[in-house]
């Protein structure tokens, strides 16, 4: 692939907006509050799109087309079961919660309603978690464009790295959601236009279908089995493992996407966050996922237009979205197709390093280290933690090109820490009796419990570190068991553990569980603007897009 | 001219994709090789300068 001077220009222009925004920005940040919050000042429209586009990067845009290539429709099940459901549950149900009890992040709210161990457990794996996302971001960057460009590695993260210290450090959070938004607009806009003229040149949806397997354009159809479909997971795997549990415990904990939501001008736009984010999110497959259908039928029908082997004969199917970028752009928009790209890198990184310096400052800093310091001292600290998170990022993209199976082992780790939270928030938020120790350890039995199936279970290879009971059908399927086997743990765990320790008062918890939150100031009166007749809308769109693709 | 536009996103998006729109139009009618390049390049081009035009005028229409 050559960029021409166009090209190049095109992607000279994007940095000099994304530079830009962070540059007038700046003069609007004045507190810790504007650097790390917004000053909860943000419009709603904004909020929406930063929600999904936080979570638009590298892993998704490249990855869910490798999927699609790979899986066929059936990937969509990220969006239609792992992801709608659970942006709907937020904004019903959790928002209230995290808006209404005015904690400033994820971690301070596990304080207020449990206690500080158990917000220090979450916070310090949390921070750790998006410094090291951030790195294989950057990392999967910098390989990305040196295999299709022959960029220079090094200079690749540098200037990307750069770029994204440079707007975040000046504008704060606000200049992050303000570029995630712009590299929304891009991101779609600039692979559109595959999709259209691979749609075009296969002959539509209908050209898609005859030249693949059947398989690959059915979502639901080969759910029966695991051995049916190319996932290798069957209908219960998919609903609980990826349907409630791992979608759950991202969407409705994870600080990185549900800050978006938390920099909303009140409450009720808060809750609306989530819903209308919600609207593109579920036609997102067309532009991510639909690309690696694409290159699938057209290999296959006409030739044209070829995936590259990698060294095993297998299929590099993460080359699936740049080969028909590669293939189809000319000049001018091939400059747009490689921006969309960067767009998405930098997107993903940006999300991480604000929601880390967050919760660095509020979660680790000001709780253990200086509580009770100026603001303009937790400001400076907040800017030294996007310096130093962007430091780190640096380092792990360079841990993760020497020591692959290293960022593959931390990832693994991760997703046990992660996998039991929604258990911890979802009892906590919906039964007045949990008490913080059983939270904390009912968090620590989860993350033990998943370390120990993965170490009694086995699939492709990976896994049976202890010995091995059971064998599963794919990596996919396993990392589901795991993950429900995690949530259980710590489900049952943190229930045990409450009845024989003793309860926060109802004076303590009003506001923060369910039954003690007033729920009667709902000031609304038009039914697009409440939270419960848009997440019906939302549901019941889903329900059609997901009996379409059946 | 006025700075304050700039913390507008609707402003800077628009101008943003007014100028990528325009870019991707001219190159469509005037540097592409094949039919299908230019018509690639210039219907992207046109759909990236309506939106961009669209956002504009949203900006100037209600100002913050």
């Amino acid at each position: 692939m050559q960029l021409g001077f166009i090209d190049y220009g095109i992607i000279a222009l994007y940095f000099l907006f994304v530079l830009g925004i962070g540059y007038f920005i700046k003069r609007k940040v004045k507190t810790s509050n504007d650097f790390l919050m917004s000053n909860r000042s943000v419009p709603l429209w904004i909020t929406s799109l930063a929600f999904i586009a936080a979570n638009l990067g590298a892993q998704e845009v490249i990855g869910m087309a490798a999927s699609g290539a790979k899986y066929g429709i059936m990937t969509s099940h990220f969006y239609w079961i792992g992801a709608i459901p659970a942006m709907v549950f937020l904004g019903v149900f959790m928002m209230p919660f995290y808006y209404g009890s005015r904690a400033r992040s994820v971690p301070e709210y596990l304080a207020l309603r449990f206690d500080e161990k158990t917000r220090g457990f979450n916070a310090v794996t949390f921070a750790l978690m998006t410094i090291f996302s951030s790195g294989i971001s950057l990392y999967a960057l910098a390989s990305l464009l040196e295999t299709i460009l022959g960029w220079d590695f090094d200079s690749s993260i540098l200037i990307a790295a750069g770029i994204v210290l440079t707007y975040t450090l000046l504008g704060g959070l606000t200049s992050a959601v303000y570029n995630e938004v712009l590299q929304f607009f891009l991101i779609v806009l600039g692979i559109a236009p595959v999709v259209f003229v691979g749609l075009y040149e296969i002959g539509g949806w209908n050209g898609i279908v005859q030249n693949l397997q059947p398989v690959m354009t059915s979502s639901w159809k080969y759910m029966g089995k695991a051995e049916s479909n190319p996932m290798g997971v069957n209908i219960w795997s998919m609903a609980m493992g990826l349907g409630f549990v791992l979608s759950f415990g991202y969407w409705c904990t994870d600080f990185l996407v549900v800050q978006r939501a938390m920099i909303a001008r009140n409450m009720s736009a808060a809750q609306r966050t989530p819903l209308i984010a919600a609207f593109p999110k579920m036609f997102m497959p067309l532009v991510v996922i639909l690309p690696g259908l694409i290159i699938m039928a057209l290999m296959q029908k006409l030739g044209s237009v070829q995936l590259p082997i990698k060294a095993d004969g297998s299929y590099d199917y993460n080359m699936a979205l740049p080969t028909l970028i590669g293939h189809y752009y000319p000049t001018g928009l091939l400059g747009v197709g490689i921006t969309a790209l960067l767009a998405s890198f930098m997107s993903g990184m940006a999300g991480n390093v604000t929601a880390f310096n967050t919760v660095f400052t509020f979660d680790i800093y000001q709780s253990y280290f200086r509580p009770k310091a100026t603001d303009a001292h937790y400001l400076s600290v907040g800017k030294m933690a996007t310096i130093f998170g962007i430091l780190f990022s640096i380092a792990t993209a360079y841990v993760a090109a020497q020591f692959n199976n290293i960022m593959d082992l931390l990832q693994l780790v991760f997703g046990f820490v992660n996998a039991p939270l929604f258990a911890t928030f979802f009892l906590g938020m919906f039964w007045k009796r949990t008490t913080g120790h059983a939270a904390f350890w009912g968090l620590v039995a989860g993350t033990l419990g998943a370390a120990a199936c993965h170490g009694l279970t086995e699939a492709e290879g990976k896994g049976g570190w202890l010995f091995s009971m059971h064998q599963f059908s794919s990596g996919m399927a396993h990392s589901f068991a795991i993950a429900i086997v995690s949530w259980s743990t710590c489900f049952l765990t943190t229930i045990v553990i409450s009845l024989f320790t003793r309860a926060k008062s109802d004076t303590e918890l009003r506001g923060l569980v369910y039954s003690l939150t007033d729920r009667s100031s709902e000031t609304e009166t038009i039914w697009y603007r409440k939270p419960v007749p848009l997440a019906l809308l939302v549901l019941g769109l889903t329900l059609l897009l997901n009996l379409i693709f059946i | 001219m006025d700075f304050d536009r700039f913390t507008d996103l609707r402003f800077v998006i628009g101008l943003f994709f007014a100028i990528l729109g325009l870019l991707l139009v001219i190159v469509g009618f005037v540097y592409t090789p094949t039919m299908a390049a230019h018509l690639l390049n210039a219907c992207s081009g046109a759909v990236m300068l309506v939106l961009g035009l669209f956002m504009l005028w949203l900006s100037y229409k209600r100002p913050l």
